[in-house]
């Protein structure tokens, strides 16, 4: 069964071609998303390269990230959407950071596409 | 002491789930909303402060010595490793933010990171189930606040007229029409919580009400809360009169409902409301061209629905022709000039082409008629930080849209164009047979 998330970030490639190389101005960092699809299950790998030319998107653990996020399916779209609070989901510990703390602060809404409503 | 226990404990979450932390409301964050944007004041000199102090002295010391221009030196520090650096080793001289990780992180670390984090974070405020009433209502005390809405409508003041019925709705919690017209109004002004929440009250009273259960769809696909949506859709296909006896064939929810709005077109070809599911639920699975289809088939139907040619707009986005969604929306922006959602989209879509001051200029119109909508901000945001205009993401945290109008050219509430009457021709390419 697909993660809600895998679709989130398929949705971000269209965006990375037109402001990619502003984001990796902006971020500069590599990161890791451990997605699990309930708690306790095996993860399953993104990677959003927000560091070399206009930013690329890839299903899996490629290169060395800056910051791995690991929490829940529900979660990363809780927090996509606006419904979580993400330094809450990190304080509560729904959701888990490794590596740098400056390159983890820095991923924000901004690398999260945009959607026109119906 | 484990500071993120520490944190936690002081977070007290209120019964609706929101979140009273003391710490993380006193940060003040760039977007917080306006509401929130009063509390910057309340943020005064506490022992949390040394990390606000050591960035801006930093930036003072970077200013003096080298006498940068302003917005220069707000992009050094906003890009500048060295100043970061420096802001976190003044603090605590043994943390290093780009050698300090997370295995073991002292609890003043930790702390820094959250509030550092939130701070590039833009708040968005708490979304509770119920309808969130406008604080300060003008028309509370009016005799006939029902007219005032309806005189407010047919001169596209909506926010005017979301007050309006507000004051309505506070004396006859009861009327379904007005919960309904609510919730339409609030999604046309980009606020989906507050449209669902509005629509959930209206169909609580009126549970056949077929209207309502069209507009909660919508606003839940816009939400992906895809189980809701198809449910409220299959209560839309069994309350009414021609389509009730349809049973549905499918292997998944999703087939299920598809199949069976798929039944009742077969049942009358020339329902525009079925078309228009049959376009959001494409619009859902992303089946865009299926989508685009059903939507210009609706539009034959009803071609001055300002709703469906937003739709229209927002699927051929989707598919990646931000050109023809540009088309789309104008032609609902000329349907309705106060269609506050269209302007966004519109927004969006000029983003996408990497049109970033254009985009601009039509994300402040979208704020000049609803300035509450706090994802429009953001998006602004981000397009002033691609355009490196940091002198104008400064004077964002005003809230004011008015302010720009030196800068962008924006169409406000008092002076929109003229509504016109639309054909559906144009769409008429993407309908397949």
């Amino acid at each position: 069964m697909a993660l809600k998330s895998e679709k989130l970030f398929n949705e971000m490639a269209p965006i990375l071609q037109t402001t990619g190389a502003d984001l990796v101005k902006k971020i500069g960092a590599i990161y890791h998303f451990e997605i699990l699809a309930a708690p306790g299950a095996e993860p399953v790998v993104f990677t959003i390269d927000l560091k070399n030319g206009n930013g690329s998107f890839a299903k899996g653990r490629v290169g060395t990230a800056d910051a791995t996020f690991t929490m829940t399916d529900d979660d990363l779209i809780a927090v996509a959407q606006g419904k979580l609070n993400p330094q809450v989901a990190f304080m509560q510990g729904k959701m888990k950071i490794k590596g740098n703390m400056a390159k983890a602060s820095k991923f924000t809404p901004d690398i999260l596409p945009k959607s026109p409503k119906l | 002491m484990d500071l993120s226990k520490e944190l936690f404990n002081q977070t007290a979450c209120a019964a609706d789930g929101s979140v009273q932390n003391p710490l993380m409301n006193a940060v003040s964050t760039l977007l917080t909303g306006p509401e929130i944007a009063a509390l910057d004041s309340e943020f005064n000199n506490t022992e949390h402060e040394h990390f606000q102090d050591a960035w801006e002295e930093a930036e003072v010391q970077q200013k003096i010595a080298e006498e940068i221009p302003h917005e220069q030196q707000f992009e050094e520090a906003w890009q500048d490793q060295d100043i970061f650096e420096q802001a976190w080793v003044e603090h605590d001289p043994n943390a290093n933010p780009w050698t300090t990780n997370f295995s073991n992180p002292t609890p003043e670390a930790l702390e820094q990171f959250v509030r550092m984090w939130q701070q590039m974070w833009p708040q968005e405020l708490p979304k509770t189930p119920n309808y969130v009433f406008d604080e300060f209502n003008p028309y509370l005390q009016a005799e006939n606040p029902y007219e005032i809405a309806m005189d407010y409508l047919a001169n596209n003041q909506i926010n005017h007229a979301i007050l309006a019925l507000e004051a309505v709705i506070m004396r006859d919690p009861n009327s379904s029409d007005i919960w309904k017209l609510l919730g339409q109004l609030n999604a046309e002004n980009d606020e989906d919580f507050r449209a669902i929440a509005a629509l959930e009250k209206g169909y609580e009273i009126d549970p056949y009400n077929l209207d309502i259960l069209l507009s909660l769809g919508m606003s839940l696909i816009n939400e992906k809360s895809e189980d809701m949506a198809i449910s409220h859709l299959h209560t839309w296909l069994s309350n009414h009169p021609e389509y009730h006896n349809i049973q549905a064939v499918g292997e998944s929810p999703r087939e299920q409902i598809k199949n069976a709005f798929e039944q009742a077109r077969n049942l009358n070809p020339n329902d525009a409301d079925i078309y228009q599911v049959l376009g959001a639920l494409n619009f859902m699975t992303k089946d865009y061209e299926i989508a685009a289809s059903a939507f210009s088939r609706a539009l034959q139907l009803k071609p001055d629905d300002y709703y469906i040619w937003n739709r229209l707009g927002a699927t051929l986005a989707n598919q990646g022709d931000s050109h023809l969604a540009i088309q789309a929306y104008q032609k609902a922006l000329e349907i309705r000039p106060s269609y506050v959602r269209a302007w966004a989209n519109l927004g969006i879509a000029y983003a996408n082409i990497d049109e970033m001051n254009t985009a601009a200029r039509f994300y402040l119109c979208a704020l000049s008629l609803n300035p509450n909508a706090v994802q429009i901000w953001n998006y602004l945001l981000t397009s002033f930080t691609c355009l490196r205009r940091w002198d104008l993401i400064e004077k964002l945290k005003q809230f004011n849209p008015m302010i720009f109008k030196d800068e962008y050219d924006i169409v406000i509430a008092n002076d929109l164009p003229q509504a016109k009457h639309v054909e559906s021709d144009w769409a008429n390419e993407f309908i397949i047979e």
